[in-house]
């Protein structure tokens, strides 16, 4: 069942980036931090499509992936070029997600150049981990295997993000001045790409909150600095996965309590109430059956409850919370081509029903003809038309934001190029390392 | 009208004509609005309240 929610993903992932693109080249009146943001999510995408192309293709035996082996995900052999261009794409997904965060749906840096160099600068910084965590240094014989960038910068990504979050959660109702407008809507922003990053391990993290080992320290004394500092990022990761959904849980509170909209107050709660649910049944040494089995199949309860939570928002939401963005946000105009956005929710519906309504079947013994009549009903009722409209941006002021230094439409080229360099620079950089020549 | 209140429709204008512009807004005011600075100090305060919290667990104080 694993492999078929990667086969759904990556069909979504690639509806949905076809379906951006598609859009995004269409002339409109968009700003340049729209379609600067459409770019990056664009670029999120391709990482995530890539990412589910690597678990299910090696199932399927073709021939091309004895040659490259991309069997980094649960294979016996780790193949170097492969890990190292999945790592770089993950790498490419978190930039873009920061330059994102950075520019909706105002910029916050004002000098294009200092922009630009600061996410050159960070490109950079990847790429030399690449080289440390697989070239000659990893030869070293005192080597502190860690990834300085990879699990520092998401982390800082995921706080600054929160703080967002809790900017808007925590505000009254309705803004009241220009520069409300514009933090409530980053704020909708942070917690969507919250809820896309950390999401997906709060189901099954919730026992942290229980462990007395946090701060258990790996490295003996003595050992250097090196040590010291890989715990640490090591620690801030760990710790940032779950403090947005303490911070996030305590805002929606607020949020229900401010504002009444149970919708993305709910959806937060529920992250809290199914994290607290699966951590009672399985947080022990043993699985409380005796609850559960009343109820349910016990033997496939485990498996389930993990894929209908982790699996889910992991390969399902991913997608889809890009999806709204892009439309929320007016990164893409679905006005371009209302058939084509509508046959879009309407995938992106079917794709999240079918694989939710499978994994439920075994979990509460549906028959697989109910779960189809009911998928077949809620678009019979023509329910993506809802969606899309709930999807649609209000209105409200999208200003071109100037920047000092050039152009923002000139800064989104420099960006995507940079960008398409860095992809490039790390495969080149990959191939050295697999013939050992990096590592001499 | 008097010389105060001169000053506040000039200040409204000024901050008007702020407004109509295309360049971005305060960054400092957009991150800790001045209508609510228990924001960003709220924050802090979970910050450390949820690492303390594992670490006075972790020293075997509960």
């Amino acid at each position: 069942m694993a492999e078929t929610i990667s086969t759904v993903g990556f069909i979504l992932d690639v509806l949905v980036l076809g379906f951006i693109l598609y859009l995004h080249f269409k002339k409109d009146d968009r700003t340049w931090t729209q379609k600067l943001g459409a770019s990056m999510m664009c670029w999120f995408l391709v990482c995530h499509a890539f990412m589910h192309l690597v678990q299910f293709l090696p199932t399927w035996n073709l021939w091309i992936f004895d040659d490259w082996a991309f069997t980094m995900y649960g294979g016996e052999e780790r193949d170097i070029v492969g890990t190292i261009v999945a790592e770089s794409l993950w790498k490419v997904a978190i930039t873009g997600f920061v330059v994102a965060m950075l520019i909706t749906p105002m910029p916050l840096v004002k000098n294009a150049n200092l922009f630009f160099g600061g996410i050159c600068l960070l490109l950079v910084l990847f790429l030399w981990e690449s080289y440390y965590t697989w070239g000659h240094p990893s030869q070293e014989a005192d080597m502190v295997w860690f990834w300085p960038f990879w699990s520092g910068v998401p982390a800082l990504m995921l706080l600054f993000l929160t703080y967002l979050s809790w900017n808007y959660l925590s505000s009254p109702e309705g803004a009241e001045t220009r520069m409300e407008s514009f933090t409530d809507r980053a704020g909708l922003f942070a917690v969507l790409a919250v809820i896309l990053w950390a999401g997906k391990n709060w189901f099954d993290w919730m026992g942290i909150f229980n462990d007395g080992s946090f701060f258990y320290w790996d490295g003996m004394p003595g050992e250097g600095w090196l040590h010291f500092l890989a715990d640490g990022i090591g620690k801030f990761e760990q710790g940032m996965i779950i403090f947005p959904l303490m911070v996030l849980s305590v805002g929606s509170v607020i949020y229900l309590r401010n504002r009444g909209s149970w919708l993305l107050g709910g959806i937060i709660l529920s992250f809290l109430l199914l994290g607290i649910a699966h951590d009672y049944m399985f947080g022990g040494d043993t699985p409380d059956y005796g609850v559960i089995s009343i109820f349910v199949n016990e033997d496939s309860f485990a498996e389930s409850f993990a894929l209908l939570t982790h699996g889910t928002m992991q390969s399902l939401a991913r997608p889809l919370i890009v999806l709204f963005i892009v439309v929320r946000f007016g990164m893409v105009q679905t006005q371009h081509s209302p058939v084509v956005s509508r046959a879009m929710t309407i995938m992106a519906l079917a794709g999240a029903m079918s694989v939710i309504t499978e994994i439920l079947q075994p979990m509460f013994g549906v028959p697989q003809l109910l779960s189809g009549f009911f998928l077949g009903a809620i678009l019979a009722f023509e329910i993506e038309r809802k969606i899309m409209a709930a999807m649609e941006p209000p209105e409200e002021e999208n200003p071109d934001w100037e920047l000092d230094g050039c152009e923002g439409d000139e800064l989104h080229r420099r960006i995507n190029i940079a960008m398409g360099a860095y992809l490039l620079l790390t495969f080149i950089l990959a191939l050295f390392i697999s013939r050992g020549e990096l590592f001499i | 009208m008097s010389e105060e209140e001169v000053k506040d429709v000039e200040s409204e204008e000024e901050v008007h004509v702020e407004d109509a512009t295309n360049m971005p807004l305060n960054v400092a005011k957009y991150l800790n609005p001045p209508e609510r600075p228990w924001v960003l100090y709220s924050f802090i305060g979970m910050f450390v309240f949820f690492f303390g919290y594992y670490y006075l667990r972790y020293a075997g104080h509960f």
